[in-house]
């Protein structure tokens, strides 16, 4: 399969046209853009997988307008990880009849950063499946505020999409936001949405506690098991690879 | 004897795709038929265009049940002239209380079936139901909980029976077409089905399995394979069935 | 041809309004000052009724949510007498008595109530409480009498859960409120029947503002419970009430209502409890009418081990927007809250469930559930669900779940299948769906609950 590398944003706005099966891997290490655009087309019947990594450059904010169209009978599957860097994201998804668009978001934040994403998908055309996966983890003062809106338009009978965030706050200063919007107009949809805001329930703690581990070691755990559940869904081994080697900068590999 | 149910010519289709074709069959009253057949052959298709399920289409064909043509009736018109199935696997509806639900069910086919009926009261109709349930071994708690939520494989079962009791059906169909079956809940089935029969009931009985004829005797059995009666015999077809499978059925 | 509701009966019957000639429209200091006059208040209560006017002047609309730019402010009524408070049932006027025959009221308070204080339009006209409650220091009164009777209660605690600079339609509220029910139940009385009032909306272009205001002090208990209906007319109408609830330490409290203002009302009321230590609140709701629905009773947990439960259940049919939901603050460790929601939609009517948990950061081990389902029973509606949920506490446990759907087809299918017929074995799954807020209400707002939702289910409504 293809494979396009980026790590350089453009200055000026962009738009990627994707018109042949590909993995995209674009990952954001070095310096910042400025506040841009960016659209993503995936053309009918394409199959895409999609790695978007940004990690923790400078205290500046990630600014960035971007919008996703998926064709006809085309799939997308995103794996975005969000680490430690301030960002403000607007992102816009538009799928059409049959899509298979899957989005898979990990924040992670630290000090005092802050993140911040707005995202509407629509669903715009019948038979197409939409699933939602967020994890959040907010340490010391930072804060994560996701205001995710899935939308099946009139139009879009026969859809099934399901919304689900989990988040925890490893710190008592630490703060999340969330709202997992769903908006249904056809009857004939499967929706279903969830999510969930804790941190280890105290008798998790204690049980590992007991088995000798100290809270570094339990919070080190803990990422570490749900970096892997990302991980393990990523379509190839050399990018699993490649991720976990990126992730264990933000760990204490134990 | 009279025919009770006479299936003539019968071509159904579901989503532009045609599932049952010139599909014959006629049931005696009294008697037990079984129709089985290999997956796919269109067995859960007929027994919901019996029942009168609205999502097929029925292109040709007549359905005549105790002598009237019932081939475009409605779910319930069908239930009040007498056309019961009993469930593989019934739905669990939230909310509806079962009591609420059986009393009502219970109210409109008996009123509809003979004007003349008089309804009993909610306390009388709590007796009749007290009664049936002690006879089938349901705990009575079980009559005021939403319908089938949470009940196990065999208490669902019980529930069907109850109600194959409780309306008085001219006919029983009895699905147990999936796979996965229950030996407990099927006993259940089984001892039910004959004793409805031995009190003159007529039994259709559609099933893949042999299995569970090892419960109930049919007078007749039916192969039926893509959307049509192949073969009608006795009980001799079984072993055939155990011993082969369908294939010697399939041309 | 199903039995008429009482409620549809009496939007059929609108009762003659002559006194609304003398009433005006729009607002403006003169007319906050007529009201304030007419009712004879004392000096306090007008201050605070020109603090809120000029707040509303300032205020713009709320900027999210349903579209209010139909709503035209200057074309209200906003303040009209309808007729002199009356002690006993055999006093109230004929044409009201009707009103509330139809409403079920009177057999009502024979079997269940404890007492009825009903409201027609913006003057209390029944009031009535069981005399051993009286004997016990309960206090249920109309509003407008406890500023007279009570006025350090009422200066205490009027507005101070909902103050006028929460949003413009309090504000409003603030400057025209009229009427309304006024209960305080002294620490440690334990009140096991609901007591009742009913509000009506009966003239054209008529606004309601009625004010309820409820002190439960420590360890008392109670259960209050409200209709509101509104006969139809062509003139948007606009309601703006407004209920503040305080549940004191180690008080239990339940605030029911079942709304089903009429289908060109807007429905802009505001509903607040401030629960202390040990004390719980629950919210039961039932949303039928109006054109546009924006309610979101709150519940702000200021005492350690406060809990609050919001249970409610919107309607929406042709041409209604039912924007509902729930709010919950959590000021205080160990505080917990309790949310489910119920939503139908139906012939192009729109639900929206709009929640919102606050968690502050001082508030330790919080323990929040959300459940939201909603149904559309055609291809023509919406749903939408948008839950806020805001977490500064890292002890906290937040799980929110919500579904949205249609009514199966297997489940009817089955359901007929053993006699019953569509619209029967519809009903049945809905009455089912609803169910675990209905079986919250007293038998009589129950199936009257469910006689609303077969009107609405059979069409006959709207």
């Amino acid at each position: 399969m293809k494979e396009i590398i980026i790590t350089q944003r453009p200055e000026k706005n962009k738009t990627l046209i994707l018109d042949q099966d590909c993995l995209v891997f674009e990952h954001l290490k070095d310096n910042l853009p400025d506040k841009i655009n960016t659209e993503i087309i995936v053309k009918d019947n394409v199959k895409v997988d999609y790695i978007f990594v940004l990690e923790n450059i400078n205290d500046k904010v990630l600014l960035e307008n971007r919008v996703i169209r998926l064709g006809l009978n085309s799939r997308m599957h995103n794996y975005y990880f969000y680490l430690d860097q301030n960002a403000n994201i607007n992102l816009n998804t538009y799928i059409d009849t049959h899509a298979d668009f899957q989005h898979q978001v990990l924040v992670l934040t630290e000090t005092s950063k802050l993140v911040y994403l707005q995202e509407n998908h629509n669903f715009l055309y019948p038979h197409a499946y939409g699933k939602f996966r967020l994890w959040a983890i907010a340490k010391d003062q930072s804060k994560i505020h996701i205001d995710s809106m899935v939308s099946v338009k009139k139009s879009a009978k026969n859809t099934e999409v399901s919304h689900n965030q989990r988040a925890w706050l490893l710190h008592p200063e630490a703060k999340v936001e969330l709202v997992p919007g769903l908006s249904v107009e056809p009857d004939e949809v499967k929706a279903s949405h969830s999510a969930k805001i804790s941190n280890l329930a105290c008798e998790q703690l204690f049980y590992l506690q007991s088995r000798g581990l100290n809270q570094e070691n339990i919070k080190n755990l803990l990422y570490q098991s749900i970096f892997q559940l990302i991980l393990n869904q990523l379509p190839s081994e050399v990018q699993k690879e490649n991720l976990a080697n990126i992730l264990k900068k933000y760990y204490v590999n134990q | 004897m009279s025919n009770l149910l006479e299936v003539k010519n019968l071509s159904v289709e579901i989503n532009e795709q045609e599932i049952l074709r010139d599909l014959d069959l006629k049931i005696e009253t009294g008697t037990l038929h079984v129709v089985m057949g290999p997956n796919g052959a269109g067995k859960s298709t007929l027994s919901n265009v019996l029942l009168g399920h609205p999502n097929f289409k029925v292109n040709t064909g007549q359905i005549l049940f105790a002598g009237q043509d019932v081939t475009n009736l409605s779910p319930e018109e069908r239930a009040i002239l007498g056309l019961f199935m009993s469930w593989q696997q019934p739905p669990e509806i939230d909310g509806v209380a079962l009591d609420q639900f059986l009393f009502l069910a219970y109210k409109n086919i008996f009123s509809a079936r003979d004007k003349a009926w008089i309804a009993p009261s909610v306390f009388e109709f709590s007796e009749i139901l007290k009664k049936q349930a002690e006879s089938l071994k349901i705990k009575p708690e079980l009559l005021k909980r939403s319908l089938n939520v949470g009940f196990s494989g065999g208490e669902k079962k019980k529930i069907e029976m109850l109600q194959l009791s409780l309306f008085n059906p001219k006919l029983a169909i009895l699905d147990e077409t999936d796979s996965g079956l229950d030996i407990d809940a099927l006993k259940i089935v089984a001892e039910n089905i004959n004793m409805y029969h031995q009190n003159k009931g007529t039994v259709l009985l559609i099933t893949h399995y042999p299995q569970i004829l090892e419960f109930i005797k049919p007078d007749f059995v039916h192969v039926m394979v893509k959307g049509k009666i192949v073969t009608t015999g006795g009980e001799e077809l079984i072993n055939n069935i155990k011993q082969t499978g369908f294939s010697s059925f399939i041309k | 041809m199903a039995k008429q509701s009482t409620i549809q009966q009496a939007w059929e019957s609108k009762n003659s309004a002559p006194y609304l000639k003398s009433s005006r429209r729009g607002l403006d200091e003169a007319l906050v000052r007529e009201i304030s006059q007419n009712k004879n208040e004392p000096e306090w209560m007008l201050e605070r009724r020109l603090q809120a006017l000029e707040l509303y002047k300032t205020m713009p609309k709320p900027a999210w949510g349903p579209d209010l730019s139909k709503l035209d402010l200057a074309s209200i009524t906003y303040y009209a007498k309808a007729s002199e408070t009356e002690n006993t049932w055999d006093e109230v006027p004929e044409d009201i008595k009707d009103t509330f025959t139809k409403l079920g009221i009177p057999q009502a308070e024979q079997k269940f109530l404890a007492g009825v204080g009903a409201q027609y339009e913006s003057t209390t006209i029944y009031h009535n409480l069981k005399q051993q409650f009286k004997d016990q220091g309960v206090i249920f009164e109309d509003m407008d009498v406890a500023v007279q009777q009570y006025p350090d209660l009422v200066k205490k605690y009027f507005m101070k859960a909902v103050p006028a600079n929460l949003h413009k339609f309090a504000a409003l509220h603030g400057a025209v409120w009229s009427g309304g029910t006024f209960l305080y139940i002294p620490a440690g009385v334990k009140i096991d029947l609901p007591l009742q009032a009913y509000f009506r909306m009966n003239a054209k272009g008529m606004g309601q503002f009625e004010h309820t205001l409820m002190i439960i002090e420590d360890g008392a208990q109670g259960h209050y419970i409200e209709g509101c209906s509104a006969p139809r007319y062509g003139v948007d109408s606009l309601h703006a009430g407004c209920v503040e609830i305080y549940v004191k330490s180690s008080a239990r409290f339940r605030y029911s209502s079942v709304e089903s203002w009429s289908k060109d009302a807007y429905n802009l009321n505001t509903k607040r409890a401030i629960v202390e230590a040990d004390a719980h609140m629950e919210w039961v709701g039932g949303n039928f009418g109006s054109h546009v629905t924006m309610l979101y009773p709150c519940s702000v947990l200021v005492g350690e081990q406060a809990s609050a439960d919001h249970l409610g259940l919107a309607f929406a049919n042709s041409g209604q927007i039912q924007d509902t939901g729930a709010k919950v603050i959590h000021l205080a460790s160990n505080t917990s809250s309790n949310i489910v929601m119920k939503s139908l939609s139906r012939g192009g009517g729109q639900s929206i469930y709009r929640g919102e948990i606050d968690i502050k950061a001082r508030a330790q081990n919080v323990k929040v559930s959300v459940n939201c389902d909603a149904l559309l029973l055609d291809a023509n509606s919406k749903s939408m669900t948008i839950p806020q949920m805001k977490i500064a506490n890292n002890t906290a446990t937040v799980a929110h779940e919500a579904r949205c759907g249609k009514i199966s087809e297997t489940e009817i299918f089955y359901l007929r299948s053993r006699g019953l017929s569509k619209e029967e074995a519809e009903t049945m799954i809905v009455n089912g769906f609803v169910e675990p807020i209905t079986r919250e209400l007293p038998l009589e707002y129950a199936v009257e609950m469910n006689r609303m939702l077969k009107l609405e289910m059979e069409g006959s409504v709207g």
